[in-house]
């Protein structure tokens, strides 16, 4: 199959006989045409496809989105890999973008990753298959997959998708407000020190392992770094529980503009531009919204169970 | 360098943050050894930059001593990375050595270490940097 850009499919399936029957023919096609694969789903997922490709499974390459983690941001810089290493050659991959989406904030930055990926991709050959659990996901999610993919596949039909969006603002929007009353902190460049503190006693308190504090406080740093570089010297930071979640916000007076923030590889060569980067390597979700307003980045990470009274 | 170490220890404890310093001494003549003590971020990298940019333009090796370093953010990477590609660009030497796991972990997210510039001790950041060791 003769590609041109960047094909972004959605396959909707339910059960695994329709995963096998809607990925099967876009693996085969792909060995068939000497395409490299890459396929980063769950080990589950790619089980299934193993077992069927018998030892053709050795002309794959599969990557353990269990052990990349559940933050959708870390998706991009994976593809851009394998794109990147086949120098400008087609390429086909299979992802499970909502695969450990649990919360409805997760699946809403699955869903901005999707959209993110048309807008990374603009100039890239290849064709990337995303499929969709439908027993699981809501019919919310459905309707956005048909937003953010060009092509849709169901039951053995590929239709383009009439709401397709691929020029959509994956910044825009604001987050929903606190569910619990927040710890709220004003901070410019000398108080950078106090904000680690407040962040580190709010994750010891929620019963987080040693690693996982020094994670969650590095990145709350680097938030707060931002704003006091780009967001007008300073802004406020709000921390919080909800659920079996700890949460921490900054927000600033600042714009950011390049919608791939946090997502792009930082050079060794470069000064600058680490922070986000940071962020989605250290959180399991991160939430970035960005207009004329201002910019807000929102932090989750999982609380041990029973650490709050 | 007698006195105790952070590497290996928390992450991040509150308890063991400490002012920023930053300290230099020559090991020989060309060879600079920098010790980061405290938190480094945003607010005083300014200060590291200055004594980085010296020993960059003054020395043919230079090492930067993070045992000591609790707590470093990007802006801290970013100007050991700036003086490292500026003495990169006249064939000289920069490496960090000793780095607590918190730090250890922001270098290697942001590259450091698969780039080499990362050793577990002074002495082993020299026998790999200092052509005269």
């Amino acid at each position: 199959m003769k590609q041109r850009g960047f094909q972004h499919q959605a396959l909707i399936y339910e059960g695994s006989d329709e995963y096998l029957a809607g990925t099967m023919p876009f693996v085969r096609e792909a060995l068939a045409a000497g395409d490299p694969l890459l396929i980063a789903v769950g080990e589950a997922r790619a089980e299934l496809i193993a077992d069927e490709l018998g030892p053709d499974a050795g002309r794959v390459l599969f990557v353990d989105m269990d052990r990349v983690g559940g933050n959708p941001a870390l998706a991009i810089p994976l593809w851009r890999d394998f794109v990147d290493d086949h120098g400008g050659r087609p390429v086909r991959g299979i992802g499970e973008p909502a695969w450990a989406a649990h919360s409805g904030a997760a699946l809403e930055e699955c869903h901005r990753h999707e959209c993110l990926l048309n807008h990374a991709f603009r100039a890239s050959s290849w064709h990337l298959l995303c499929a969709y659990d439908a027993e699981t996901l809501d019919d919310g999610t459905m309707a956005r997959v048909a937003r953010s993919h060009e092509l849709i596949s169901r039951q053995g039909r590929t239709a383009r998708s009439a709401r397709f969006e691929p020029d959509a603002d994956c910044l825009a929007g604001e987050l929903p407000p606190p569910r619990s009353r927040p710890e709220v902190f004003a901070f410019g460049l000398t108080e950078l020190g106090e904000v680690r503190r407040l962040v580190a006693v709010a994750a010891e308190r929620s019963g987080l392992a040693p690693r996982a504090v020094a994670d969650f406080v590095t990145a709350a740093s680097e938030l707060a770094a931002n704003s006091v570089a780009h967001g007008g010297g300073g802004g406020t930071l709000r921390l919080w529980t909800e659920g079996d979640e700890l949460l921490v916000e900054v927000e600033d007076r600042g714009l950011i503009e390049e919608p791939l923030v946090g997502r792009l590889r930082p050079e060794i060569s470069q000064e600058g531009g680490r922070g986000l980067w940071l962020a989605n390597q250290l959180c399991d979700l991160v939430q970035i919204r960005s207009g004329r307003g201002g910019t807000t980045v929102r932090l989750h990470v999982p609380a041990r169970d029973g650490a709050f009274v | 360098m007698g006195r105790p170490a952070l590497a290996g220890a928390a992450y991040y404890d509150p308890a063991l943050m400490q002012r920023f310093n930053v300290t230099a001494s020559d090991l020989r003549p060309g060879c600079r050894d920098i010790q980061v003590e405290g938190e480094l971020d945003l607010a005083v990298a300014s200060q590291l930059d200055e004594v980085l940019s010296a020993a960059a333009s003054e020395c043919s090796c230079v090492l930067v001593g993070l045992d000591r370093c609790a707590f470093s953010d990007s802006s801290g990477i970013a100007v050991i990375l700036r003086a490292h590609n500026r003495m990169q660009e006249q064939g000289r030497r920069l490496g960090v050595y000793g780095p607590s796991a918190q730090v250890l972990r922001v270098l290697s997210m942001t590259g450091l270490t698969a780039n080499g510039l990362v050793f577990d001790s002074a002495e082993a950041a020299l026998a790999a940097l200092d052509p005269e060791s």
